[in-house]
């Protein structure tokens, strides 16, 4: 295969297949501080608060992954 | 109420004609509709001024450096009529904006910091406002597409032939996007030299790319590095602050040690925690670069897959994701430093864990 169509496709997938974690995670988040905001309307401000600290957690496992994909499009190898 | 939506509308109405607008005007002109890819690079591009060390400077310093200088105005103006007590419309409608965005990151740092929100609010605030504005500062129109033409850097770049455009007084070029010629590596490497001096020679190249005077500072990982260095390390500054020297006790857990037992674990984890807080870095760099980054791109692509009103949606979502990229940050670092200043194992955590 020709490395710039392998550095290409090992980019993509990186990125695709690391994705699909942190959407999961991301996705139980949101629906665990949507019910607790739903049953206490008034805890909604700290649940904001954590929610979105646990988001960015989640997410830097996916911007791991597009670190990856990054360096294997961008920087010479 | 009703005059500030006809002007939203009105706004709104020519932010969709853009498209339409500005590719007649090119067909007008006997240029054609196509337009030239732009060159998605992410290391920044230098552009011709001089820097120190006989660098030059690159096209996302330059955009800091003006961003810095807005923020600096902003704040000056809001000071001026704050002091004056004339903060009430409509004598002073932005330092309004301004001063209450600022309340309510105040409200929101004395809410999580506690005591010390009062002294963490300045280094939170600084970073919300600075990445705030250098991200929408790149949504402007002619930020990353006005720019130098010159020979591309990087191979399989589309380049493609300049042309100029005389419209009265005023003489431009412009890229032809009729025929694209991609770069190979050789070129690059190899000849570079000669053709710049080709160039140099006829005053043009001949396969060109535009290199942007303003490209948005978050598409550039030294800006987004330097802002989690600075973050990171005043994370341990204020840690050092708020517990002096038993700060370090969260890292190198020698009081557990002598506890034996579960105390051994707790060391274990002390050595981890070193580990997260250095990837605490990466992922404060990354986040915002690969959001504000991943943005450029897509905006890039949704212009050539349909030019008409579509990229106006795109654009609201790049001024929504600018908005919570850079309140994340800033919540982020506020959330750090609290935490940091909160004694960790000491007080609270170390009764239980000598009954395990």
């Amino acid at each position: 295969m020709d490395l710039l169509a392998a550095r290409a496709l090992g980019a993509g997938l990186a990125i695709g297949l690391g994705a699909i974690g942190p959407g999961i995670g991301i996705g139980l988040l949101m629906l665990g501080a949507l019910q607790a905001m739903g049953r206490n309307p008034d805890a909604s401000g700290t649940i904001t608060t954590n929610m979105i600290l646990g988001v960015a957690f989640t997410e830097a496992i996916a911007i791991y992954a597009l670190v990856i994909a990054l360096i294997l499009i961008f920087v010479g190898i | 109420m009703r005059k500030a939506i006809t002007v939203l509308a009105v706004l709104g109405l020519l932010v969709f004609m853009c498209g339409p607008l500005t590719s007649f005007l090119f067909v007008g002109l006997g240029v054609s509709p196509y337009g030239a890819f732009p060159v998605v690079a992410l290391p920044a591009e230098p552009l011709p001024i001089p820097w120190f060390g006989g660098e030059q400077m690159s096209n996302t310093f330059l955009t800091t450096l003006i961003v810095d200088v807005l923020l600096l105005l902003l704040f000056g103006i809001t000071m001026r009529y704050a002091r004056r007590g004339a903060l009430l419309p409509p004598k002073g409608r932005l330092a309004n904006i301004t001063e209450a965005l600022s309340e309510v990151f105040y409200n929101f740092a004395n809410s999580i910091g506690g005591k010390r929100g009062k002294s963490i609010f300045p280094l939170a605030a600084t970073i919300f406002f600075l990445v705030l504005t250098a991200n929408w500062f790149k949504l402007l129109p002619g930020a990353e597409s006005i720019g130098v033409i010159e020979p591309p850097h990087l191979a399989s770049v589309k380049a493609y032939a300049p042309r100029l455009i005389e419209w009265g007084p005023l003489s431009f070029y412009t890229l032809d996007g009729t025929q694209p010629r991609e770069t190979t590596i050789a070129e690059v490497h190899g000849e570079a030299g000669a053709e710049a001096e080709h160039a140099e020679s006829e005053g043009l190249c001949e396969a060109c790319v535009i290199t942007p005077f303003v490209r948005g500072p978050a598409t550039d990982l030294n800006f987004t590095l330097g802002l989690a260095l600075v973050t990171m390390v005043m994370v341990q500054v204020w840690g050092v602050r708020a517990q002096g020297a038993r700060y370090f006790y969260k890292f190198i857990n020698i009081p557990a040690l002598r506890q034996g037992g579960m105390g051994y674990m707790m060391f274990l984890v002390g050595l981890l925690e070193i580990i997260s807080e250095l990837s605490r870095i990466i992922s404060f760099a990354f986040r915002l670069l690969g959001n504000i980054f991943a943005g450029t791109v897509l905006i890039f692509v949704m212009s050539f897959l349909v030019p008409f009103i579509l990229p106006a949606g795109f654009y609201g979502i790049e001024i929504a994701v600018g908005l919570i990229q850079a309140a994340v940050f800033a919540l982020l670092a506020l959330v750090f430093i609290s935490m940091a200043t909160h004694g960790h194992g000491d007080e609270s955590h170390g009764s239980p864990a000598t009954e395990h």
